[in-house]
């Protein structure tokens, strides 16, 4: 216990020298370089000093299944590309494919990424990776990315949790090897809020009596098996109680929106969890993790492309064109990462499979230039041709983004060495 | 090379039974594409692109006509080809393969017709002489009664993997063997031997150290385990409880399937044909209706008007179900329950509930009575049941929603409300005592201790016992009557009183650790 309070006062402390850095002077300090010599391959070498990380956040949309990269982000013209058209966007040299519309209309904002490449083939191992930037074993959990930022630079709300996920299935990583405190939310309805925050048919005086009631019957069981499963879940009921009494639980509840806006947004799960990302980081959530599935497109892949993008695009078009509104997109990062893409060649299904050689992934905000491409494949899509982007590299930029020192070393229980992006080095042209 | 071998068992399986593969329809589609080609000719507008649209729309309704029929799976003899960019020396592209198995234990296989080569594999996967499948069989069944397995990860077997009591793993496959694979049987000497009865063990179990069983791991019960285990406390006859209306509804869909395939394959194609031109007017002028929702739906985009977007959505929606599903009900006439054939749930209506219903809603059954998975919101999803996109895909960790909904959820109350089967028993006891040990026992599997009986007499606010009747030689009947009525009411108030605080104590109990683990 005297361990935990210790790293939590200590990431408070980093957390309030960093926020008030930023907020008072204008200028982010460099939390890793007083306290960490910048040796060996971190982000120390390459790193220009004087950037000053405006990301504070981070909405981070998962395309679960394989995001088809021909049919999104990275269309072409040769005859792989099947039915699918073009659609030109505001900025030279950037087209889209004629499923994203909409985002093609702040093209000035987003920065695609098209020569990202990994080894990882199917779902389970892929998706891991670029949650983890590790891969998947059997005798160690890794964090995701929302718990590194909590676990590395503290959460901006102490009373709502560092980092939420919605809409995810079981195989998130969430916080992995680290504490349970720097475990992700999960939400799996965002149109129906959180539930159960409310102590109902207690008044608060009645409620903590029979807190402190449960815990004293639980002593002895608690004594007996002082085990870390059994010790995480006091930390949940800490965490949870905190949130109960925090002032900005509503931030939880989308009905505080107008109709309009939600509509505008898209009434999807995937299109409300997008704006409830939005109002989470507004509240200083640090990292809001949202996933769509269903891109696995081994049949009909043309038509189910569609879909899926039909509501991704107007999601991520909305959320774009609010945060831009609200003036909060220069401080909040937005990703949309996928763990592979699709074949160019069309299987007998009309579908196309798996392809982890070569696919894109998208940044906005957070100090990302808008309107650039990085990276290019040939023009069936098959290789890389420039500009190639492991998995790590990409998670790097995102931490580079944020400020959080890539060669801080954290430890597992079982003593081993971990770094947040592994051995990642970010893409600091793209800012 | 050896995937496709094992691969090439099932490859002739088809159970996607699209126009193309089955026979009868096959010939069917054939014909209607012939058919209908010419029926494109001769478009019902003038203007070319409302020509192509409606011709696109037409063929989907056709294939959407089908669609019913593609259930069911099938047998067919086709080969397994090696793909196109195979690159190791064992094989060439394109090269046909013929099935085989990683190990052998039963002789040669041979292959004639699909259906014999799935039985094969089921024989040789199933087979005691497999060194693999007893052993996995045995190691899963070892970690569900003692949590952890004599090999772990469970689901990774490789060449050299091998268990930390190699001895023990393979005692009981022959002891598997010998039961003849009765599993129940085999659980229950497991469950009989004397480590099982042993208390958890309390100390951390490390990934790499082995450990020895010297007692059941202390397990976290599992989402479906704590779901059943509040619910059987809180609802009456929980074994009763069954979603009858959509087992019925799953019931009549497969029994329309039936009769729909049956209907469509006694039909002459001249038949089908004239219905599908019949119907065809109908989906042209759903089509001129799609058309004008898609053109608003356009300019809606162009003007970023996400509200009416919408709604257009919606109205869109209807209509395409509508087209989905218009020459079915040509075909089966309108009395039919065509919306059966193309979707998996019985349609939301409203009906009046009993007070039993209402306190006892449908959903609160059993685990296994409910749709596996469950809504990422349920109860059962919170505490980690598998989302069924893997195997082995369920999680026991603790999470911030879990311990929300044991403190503030909906079942907190349910549990010794006063309809309930534990609040019944409690009711029943007269001592205070006796209904805070019928509360334990219930809940916990034990009697409190005497320090817990203390604490929970003081921490909660029990009202004083009121004083018996006193009854008097001098009273006449009439005030002996008053009396008693007056002690007997006294003595109810009394006792929801204490109930009431009851709750609290079972509250107070449902969010200890002791009571979601299990020692």
């Amino acid at each position: 216990m005297s361990t935990q309070s210790f790293f939590q006062s200590e990431l408070n402390r980093r957390a309030y020298l960093s926020y008030a850095a930023k907020g008072f002077l204008g200028v982010s300090i460099l939390p890793w370089a007083t306290n960490f010599p910048a040796t060996g391959a971190g982000l120390g070498l390459n790193r220009p000093v004087n950037y000053a990380p405006k990301a504070k956040n981070v909405i981070y949309l998962y395309m679960s299944g394989g995001m088809s990269h021909l049919d999104t982000f990275d269309p072409k013209t040769s005859e792989v590309r099947g039915p699918m058209e073009q659609v030109k966007t505001k900025t030279d040299g950037l087209v889209l494919a004629e499923t994203l519309p909409l985002t093609a209309n702040h093209s000035d904002k987003i920065a695609v990424i098209r020569g990202l490449t990994s080894t990882k083939g199917a779902h389970e191992q892929g998706n891991y990776f670029m949650h983890t930037s590790y891969d998947k074993r059997g005798t160690i959990v890794h964090p995701s990315m929302g718990s590194w930022v909590t676990r590395l630079d503290g959460r901006f709300n102490p009373t709502l949790p560092g980092a939420v996920v919605v809409g995810t299935g079981n195989q998130h990583p969430l916080s992995g090897f680290l504490s349970t405190q720097h475990q992700p939310l999960k939400v799996g309805a965002p149109g129906k809020g959180l539930s159960n925050c409310e102590h109902k048919g207690f008044d608060e005086k009645t409620f903590n009596r029979n807190l402190n009631l449960s815990k004293k019957l639980d002593h002895a069981f608690v004594q007996k098996y002082d085990l870390a499963k059994v010790r995480s879940y006091a930390d949940m009921y800490e965490d949870a109680v905190r949130l109960m009494r925090s002032k900005d639980l509503d931030a939880f509840d989308l009905t505080q929106e107008t109709q309009a806006v939600r509509d505008a947004y898209g009434r999807d799960n995937f299109g409300q969890g997008v704006l409830l990302a939005r109002r989470l980081v507004e509240k200083q959530v640090r990292f809001v993790e949202v996933q769509l599935g269903g891109w696995d497109t081994h049949n009909n892949n043309y038509e189910r492309v569609f879909e899926r993008c039909d509501i991704l695009d107007q999601a991520l078009s909305a959320l774009l064109d609010d945060l831009h509104k609200r003036g909060i997109l220069e401080e909040t990062l937005v990703v949309l990462a996928t763990e592979f893409g699709r074949t160019p060649d069309y299987n007998v299904n009309e579908g196309r499979d798996h392809y982890p050689k070569a696919f894109s992934c998208m940044l906005a905000g957070g100090g990302i230039r808008g309107g650039q491409v990085w990276g290019a494949t040939d023009e069936e899509g098959r290789e890389v041709v420039d500009g190639i982007t492991q998995i790590p590299d990409f998670n790097a930029t995102i931490a580079y983004a944020l400020g959080l020192p890539l060669d801080e070393i954290i430890f597992s229980p079982s003593r081993r060495p971990f770094t947040l992006a592994d051995k990642g080095q970010p893409l600091t042209q793209l800012f | 090379m050896e995937y496709y071998q094992m691969a090439a068992h099932t490859y002739g399986i088809i159970t996607r039974m699209q126009g193309k593969t089955v026979d009868g329809i096959k010939k069917l589609a054939k014909d209607f594409q012939k058919r209908t080609e010419g029926m494109q000719m001769m478009p019902m507008t003038s203007k070319p692109d409302q020509a192509e649209k409606q011709a696109r729309a037409f063929r989907q309704a056709v294939q959407d006509m089908l669609l019913p029929l593609q259930f069911g799976a099938k047998h067919k003899d086709r080969k397994l080809k090696l793909p196109h960019d195979y690159k190791y020396d064992d094989g060439k592209p394109h090269q046909a393969i013929q099935a085989g198995v990683i190990f052998e234990n039963e002789g040669e296989l041979n292959s004639s017709g699909s259906s014999d080569l799935v039985n094969q594999y089921a024989r040789w996967m199933t087979s005691p002489d497999n060194p693999r499948f007893t052993k996995v069989v045995v190691n899963r069944i070892w970690k569900k009664i003692f949590g952890r397995g004599l090999v772990e990860p469970l689901n990774d077997w490789r060449e050299d993997t091998e268990a930390s009591i190699p001895e023990l793993l393979d005692h009981l496959s022959g002891l598997l063997i010998r039961l003849d694979y009765d599993l129940r049987e085999f659980q229950r000497v497991l469950l009989n031997l004397s480590i099982f009865e042993n208390q958890a063990f309390d100390k951390e179990l490390e990934a790499l150290t082995p450990y020895y069983f010297q007692a059941p791991t202390l397990q976290r019960m599992t989402a479906e385990q704590l779901w059943d285990s509040i619910l059987t406390l809180a609802v009456p006859d929980i074994d009763d409880r069954k979603h009858k209306e959509e087992v019925r509804f799953l019931q009549t869909k497969k029994e329309n399937l039936e009769k729909y395939r049956l209907k469509v394959e006694g039909m002459s194609s001249d038949e089908l044909f004239e219905i599908v031109k019949g119907g065809r007017k109908q989906i042209v002028e759903i089509q001129k209706d799609m058309n004008s929702i898609n053109a608003q739906m356009k300019e809606a985009v162009e003007q970023d008007d996400r509200e009416s977007l919408g709604r257009l959505k919606k109205a869109q929606n209807e209509m395409r179900d509508n087209q989905r599903w218009a020459l079915a009900t040509q075909i089966m006439g309108d009395e039919f329950n065509v919306f059966s054939m193309y979707k998996n749930y019985p349609p939301k209506r409203k009906r009046q509930l009993s007070d039993e219903e209402k306190r006892y809603p449908i959903y609160l059954r059993r685990a296994s009575e409910q749709n596996s998975p469950a809504n990422a919101d349920h109860f059962l999803r919170e505490f980690g049941q598998s989302d069924r996109d893997l195997i082995d895909n369920s999680r026991k960790d603790a999470s911030i929603p879990q311990v929300l909904n044991l403190m503030n959820g909906g079942l907190r109350w349910k549990l010794i409300d006063k309809h309930s089967p534990l609040a019944k028993a409690v009711i029943q006891k007269e001592r205070l005592e006796d209904k805070i040990i019928t509360i334990y026992e219930a809940m916990m599997q034990r009697s409190p201790t005497e320090m817990e009986m203390e604490l929970c007499m003081n921490s909660l606010p029990f009202p004083d016992l009121p004083n018996a009747a006193e009854l008097k030689e001098s009273h006449t009947p009439k005030q002996k009557e008053q009396i008693l009525q007056k002690a007997k009411k006294q003595k109810e108030h009394y006792q929801n009183r204490v109930h009431n605080e009851l709750r609290h104590l079972a509250w107070a109990l449902l969010n200890t650790r002791e009571f979601s683990f299990i020692q």
